[in-house]
């Protein structure tokens, strides 16, 4: 019996090591341990041997299994390890499969970012008419027909009107003070991005229809100085803490005082907003109490915030579509 | 007249350096003048240098413009250079367009760097010379493109004989000030912020003139023309305007016409005041100014003939008008080198008609866009004695009638009261009272500090006189009323103008509390009003301190205690101790009219700074002069606003988003499309909001969709893949249900995929969406428009509500957008979606596992897989389902069959028996059966 054991135990490893798979282990594994194996068998009829063979024949018998065992465990986690060796020859500079991400437009993502530093600042954002009539668009805002500052800014009009009122692609988005503040009570901040149009010839720096964001502060208490803290923290959140920002004075029947804000972009300074402290009689016209309470107004461009942040140099690239344009966003 | 010389932007002008440099003490260059206007609100839009520039380099008119054969980046452009001599040249620059006029560099010219141009040879084509840009010619450093020269230069003619003598910029001006369209106007504002310190503004002298107020010109309505001087010249106009004068002319952008016009003409950019010359031989009996009459004719001096209109002003002789006043001359009276006798207006005419005017002919001249800012009346009589001094130097003229000065509107002082803490409020800094008087009064602002106890005093023994007023008797008589509306008006502060007025208006003190200022009340006679107007307050008087009043007193009670008439010598402003008024029987109680009196300063506005009229007017003098940079970066002290309604445009963001991680693109188009777009997808462009001004017929329509748009897009863009994806998220207005109101707008996301399998693509994103905002969509497949094919569309929808539309656009309508492969297209109206509130509850995962079975059934193809899964979910065993995968072989194609197969899970506790699993999958078919009719199950 002990030489059957050992001859059991010396084909088992002998095979075991000439194994070529997992596979093959497996059944090696079931031929000389499974249930109906030779070494099995033996175990099995040990009880029933006398006293000595029994300590004996256990001993070996015990043994082997467990030398056995261990090669099969011990082989086992060789050809695991050999697994990953034998893997096929892969390019893993070559691109992946399955999930691609798509491309913002780059003035949603100037918009994604004023949006989340207004937010930060407490600020709200509010959506406006983009077709607006003569009152919000202009006479509200101390532009009366006939008046020479409406040159400033060259308009379209619908042939359809709003009563008498004439109605307007907005040409800006400084309407929507007026409708806010008919609505709300200060104090308040908030801003009011959105397209506007201007019926002018485009070039690469001008487009008739662009994107503007209106900001306006209305307190008992706000100053210009907020204003150009606001514009500066706006402008160091879009282009780092060295953004510059330099104001200048600057006219719009809306605002007194009114300036005009650059930034520093390329060593040149390049025009980035109009503002100024709301007029009192803008507040008067939308039902708020000038003496009371005063404003501060602004109306950033974000496509000069795109030429600025991503050197964009023909703004017809951002409304006539070219994927291929597009994808470097 | 070149004063009418049309113009096409009203906010440019062009103006010379040396002019303006006449009008300063210290003289600017270039460079210091741009730097100095950066103060200012005037901007330069460009800076042309002066230049003498080589012979060799003429205008040029481009005739011809071909792409050049060997390169795509240059074309072959033949110039005209001559009567009808062209040359060839080759030229790379975008801008250029046939008939433009251009500076071309002939072979040999040299341009200002050095640089000889010369015959050239440039991929296998010869160039003949060199259209230039502004920044080869050194006038700017424009490179952008070729200079592109006014259209009414000649051709053939010397670059250097047109170009300005001086260094010129072109600037922009803000419409609020008149006296920026005035070479004096802008050298004053210039010499106050002048880098170069102490520049004074060197004003040239004027000799008033004596002029008879008498009616010489019949104006028929004074609002509308409130001033007009007026003279008969006896003049020489053969002689030649002198050298100075025409250069002064040319460099500022107007050409020299003859003596007379030309002195008119510099007195306009000399004082921005516009005037008119009239040859009196010309004229037909008296002169008049009168609304014009419906259609009356009238022939320009440029000879365009006007339909006039009842709105129009005019300047008429006995038979005609003779000039459209303010804005052109006429032909009939024009002024020519035999005029010897003239007729000069120098009128101040309303700036509205005249705006209105203008805009109506579409003749908007150097005249008319400086009457639509509003000139002040006190500008006329200076504008003529300049005129006047000018025509008797240059062309001996002498008066022969006149000068006649008629004055019909009040010239109007303004006064403000500014509160120094109020401006320091409303810019966030500390001001020094001191420095901001001398910076105002450098302006030319009469500024001091307000005491209103010297204002006051300042009136003590001016008569009495019942109903004063500022027009009738300016300040050499009061009522008692009218002496606290001045003296408050000073510093901006309206009162109003009856004692009861002024009572409503104050806020009440106790007479312990009294304060220099403070105003007390009582009611007393009524003499010259009819009962009804009597409001119970019927006289006041100013505290002065030290138990004083100072007022404007006509009666007074007597010893009885009766109301008298005071003798006329007593009436007058008085002195009188506290007690004449709080001691009254009807003595009604003091007010305080501003609380702190003793911050104010109070300015008197020059008669040139019209615009300035409110205290904020002030308040940006005040930081012009400051700098800017002094501003400290304060914040709003504001507490974050409720940000509820931030929710529309963040959920639009948060959208793009989501889409762009999908792999969308997100592409931005125009939101006006033309006809031929609108009619490409099968819509009528009767249904969209029309433009009546529309820049091109591209850009005509607001959108109803963006399916167009989006359609385009990919047509452009078929070269980039064979299959893409892109969106757009934007506004589409709709006319309004009821007439004559604004659109309605709506937020919609359009979706395009091209190329293979893009209906499924689109279902996929649409489903996409739907799972993001845990909404269910359903797609009801319906007709949809015009353009998609009508088995491969459907509406979407949310509960009962429409929120958009997808499916594949047809074959036809890929054609008229030449596109070679197949494109779906899906638009969600997003209000819908984004106002909905999404409501997860959370339920337990069951301890135990649900049993799986896949289930494979055939089916008629008509039934939806949305009726399949109805059927699954009404069983409430099912607590999960997928699909899995449909598909047709041969034989069910022929039987119009499909196969499904889907998954379910059932929730059957946690160790259910065969019996109870086999049981659940019958009542599954069974329901299946009775709800589908026939069903195979495989």
């Amino acid at each position: 019996m002990n030489k059957d054991i050992n001859g059991i135990k010396k084909r088992a490893l002998d095979q075991i090591n000439g194994a070529k798979d997992e596979g093959q282990l497996e059944k090696i594994r079931i031929k000389f341990l499974g249930k109906k194996s030779q070494l099995s068998k033996i175990i099995t009829e040990i009880p029933s041997l006398d006293k000595q063979q029994k300590k004996l024949i256990g001993k070996i018998a015990n043994q082997a299994k467990r030398q056995i065992e261990n090669l099969i465990v011990q082989k086992n986690k060789n050809f695991i390890n050999q697994k990953s060796y034998n893997l096929p020859t892969i390019d893993l500079t070559k691109p992946g499969a399955g999930v691609k991400y798509g491309h913002l437009h780059p003035i949603t993502l100037v918009l994604d970012e004023i949006y989340q530093i207004f937010a930060n600042l407490g600020f709200a954002i509010i959506d406006g008419p983009e077709i607006e009539n003569d009152w919000y668009n202009f006479e509200a805002l101390n532009l009366p027909v006939d008046h020479p500052a409406r040159d400033m800014q060259d308009t379209f009009y619908l042939i359809e009107q709003q009563g008498s009122r004439p109605m307007i692609p907005r040409t800006h988005t400084s309407g929507m003070q007026v409708r806010f503040m008919e609505k709300n009570k200060p104090p308040f901040k908030i801003i009011v991005p959105g397209k506007v149009f201007r019926n002018e010839n485009e070039d690469a720096t001008h487009s008739w229809i662009f994107t503007q964001i209106e900001g306006l502060a209305v307190s008992e208490n706000v100053s210009l100085a907020d204003m150009k803290g606001t514009l500066l923290k706006i402008m160091q959140g879009l282009m780092g803490k060295n953004a510059e920002i330099r104001l200048r004075p600057s006219y719009f029947p809306y605002t007194e005082p009114s300036v005009e804000i650059d930034t520093l972009y390329k060593g040149k300074w390049l025009e980035l907003a109009g503002a100024g402290m709301v007029h009192p009689q803008v507040l008067e016209n939308s039902g708020v109490d000038s003496n009371k309470y005063r404003g501060f107004a602004f109306g950033l461009g974000a496509e000069r915030i795109a030429i600025a942040k991503y050197g964009i140099s023909d703004l017809r690239n951002l409304w006539r579509p070219k994927l291929e344009y597009l994808e470097q966003f | 007249m070149a004063a009418e010389t049309r113009i096409s932007g009203t906010i440019l002008m062009k103006v010379s350096l040396d002019s303006l440099n006449k009008y300063l003490s210290k003289k600017l260059t270039i460079g210091e003048l741009t730097e100095t206007l950066l103060k200012t609100e005037i901007e330069v839009e460009q800076v042309m240098s002066s230049n003498n520039f080589d012979k060799k380099i003429v205008i040029g008119q481009i005739k011809n413009i071909t792409k050049h054969p060997n390169t795509d980046k240059l074309f072959l452009v033949k110039v005209d250079i001559a009567k009808d001599s062209l040359i060839d040249i080759i030229c790379g620059a975008p801008n250029i367009k046939v008939g433009q006029k251009v500076p071309t560099a002939l072979i040999n010219a040299k341009l200002p760097d050095g640089l000889v141009i010369k015959k050239a040879e440039i991929r296998g084509k010869v160039s003949n010379g060199m259209l230039c840009s502004a920044q080869e010619l050194k006038i700017s450093d424009d490179h952008s493109g070729i200079l592109i020269l006014e259209n009414n230069l000649p051709i053939g003619k010397k670059l250097s004989e047109i170009w300005p003598k001086s260094n010129q910029l072109d600037i922009k001006t803000p419409p609020n000030r008149w006296d920026y369209l005035s070479l004096i106007g802008l050298a004053r504002e210039i010499s106050v912020f002048s880098v170069k310190n102490d520049n004074k503004l060197r004003m040239p002298k004027i000799n008033g003139l004596e002029y008879s107020q008498s009616e010489n010109i019949k104006i028929r309505d004074k609002k509308l023309c409130p001033r007009f001087l007026s003279a008969k010249f006896k003049v020489n106009n053969k002689k030649q305007s002198p050298t100075w004068l025409v250069n002064y002319l040319e460099s500022n952008d107007l050409r020299s016409i003859n003596p007379v016009v030309d002195i008119t003409n510099f007195v306009m950019l000399e004082l921005g005041q516009p005037s008119h010359a009239y040859d009196i031989r010309k004229l037909e009996g008296k002169v008049g100014v009168r609304l014009a009459k419906k259609k009356e004719k009238f022939i320009s001096l440029e000879g365009e003939k006007i339909n006039l209109t009842k709105n129009d002003l005019v300047v008429v002789d006995k038979t005609t008008s003779v000039s459209l006043a303010g804005v052109i001359g006429s032909q009939k009276a024009e002024v020519d080198e035999n005029t010897e006798e003239i007729l000069l207006e120098v009128a101040n005419f309303d700036k509205t008609h005249i705006r209105k005017s203008a805009l109506r002919h579409g003749i908007r001249t150097e005249s008319s866009t400086r009457f639509e800012r509003s000139l002040p009346l006190a500008l006329g009589p200076i504008a003529f004695e300049r005129t006047t001094a000018h025509l008797k130097e240059i062309c001996d003229g002498q008066i022969i009638d006149g000068p006649y000065n008629q004055l019909y509107a009040w010239p109007w002082v303004q006064h403000i009261g500014l509160s120094i803490r109020k401006a320091e409020k409303i810019l966030g800094i500390t001001l020094n009272e001191k420095e901001v008087i001398k910076g105002l009064q450098k302006l030319g602002f009469e500024v001091e500090h307000f005491s209103i106890l010297k204002e006051a005093r300042k009136h003590l023994g001016k008569p009495y006189k019942m109903g004063a007023s500022f027009k009738t008797d300016g300040v050499e008589a009061f009522d008692c009323s009218y002496l606290i509306d001045y003296i408050y008006s000073l510093i901006g502060v309206m009162v109003g103008h009856t004692a009861s007025q002024q009572y409503n208006f104050g806020k009440t003190v106790r007479l312990s509390n009294l304060k220099p200022g403070d105003i007390l009340f009582r009611d007393g006679p009524w003499v010259e009003f009819k009962r009804e107007d009597r409001q119970g307050v019927s006289h006041n008087a100013m505290y002065i301190g030290d138990g004083k009043i100072i007022h404007a007193m006509g009666y007074a009670r007597n010893q009885k205690g009766k109301w008298e008439e005071l003798p006329l010598k007593e009436q007058k402003v008085v002195v009188e101790p506290v007690e004449v008024m709080s001691k009254d029987p009807m003595f009604l109680g003091a007010k305080r009219m501003v609380d702190n009196l003793d911050d104010f300063i109070t300015i008197t506005v020059p008669w040139w700074r019209s615009d300035v009229k409110i205290p904020e007017d002030i308040i940006e003098e005040i930081i012009k002069l400051t700098d800017y940079d002094k501003l400290p970066d304060s914040l709003p002290q504001i507490d974050a606003t409720d940000n509820s309604k931030s929710q529309t445009l963040l959920k639009i963001v948060e959208l793009k988003k989501i889409l762009a991680a999908s792999g969308l693109t997100e592409v931005l188009t125009y939101s006006l499309v033309g006809k031929e777009l609108i009619e490409k997808i099968g819509l009528k462009e009767k249904d969209h909001l029309e433009l009546a001004n529309p820049l091109t017929h591209e850009q005509q329509y607001l959108r109803t969709t963006l399916m167009a748009s989006l359609i385009n897009v990919a047509a452009n863009n078929q070269d980039y893949d064979k299959k893409f994806a892109f969106f757009e998220i934007s506004k589409l207005h709709l006319r309004s249900k009821q007439k004559n109101q604004q659109p309605d707008e709506h937020w919609a996301a359009g979706i395009v995929t091209y190329g293979k399998d893009s209906l499924l693509r689109l279902k996929g994103l649409i489903d996409y969406i739907a799972d993001f905002y845990k909404l269910e969509f359903t797609a009801k497949p319906s007709q949809i428009g015009k353009s998609l094919i009508k088995s491969h569309s459907a509406k979407i929808n949310l509960g009962d509500k429409k929120i958009g539309y997808f499916g594949q656009v047809d074959f036809a309508t890929l054609n008229k957008f030449n596109l070679n492969d197949e494109l779906s297209y899906g638009e969600i109206y997003l209000e819908p979606i984004l106002n909905q509130e999404t409501d997860i509850k959370a339920k337990q995962l069951p301890s135990y596992q649900m049993v799986k079975r896949d289930i494979s059934i055939e089916v008629s193809i008509n039934i939806s897989w949305q009726q399949i899964s109805e059927i699954i979910r009404s069983i409430d065993k099912i607590s999960r389902y997928q699909f899995l995968n449909d598909y047709q072989d041969e034989q069910m194609i022929k039987e119009a069959k499909k196969a499904l197969l889907f998954r379910i899970e059932l929730n059957l506790g946690a160790k259910p028996t065969s019996a109870q699993i086999e049981n659940t999958l019958n009542q599954v078919t069974a329901k299946l059966k009775s709800h589908l009719g026939e069903v195979k199950f495989r």
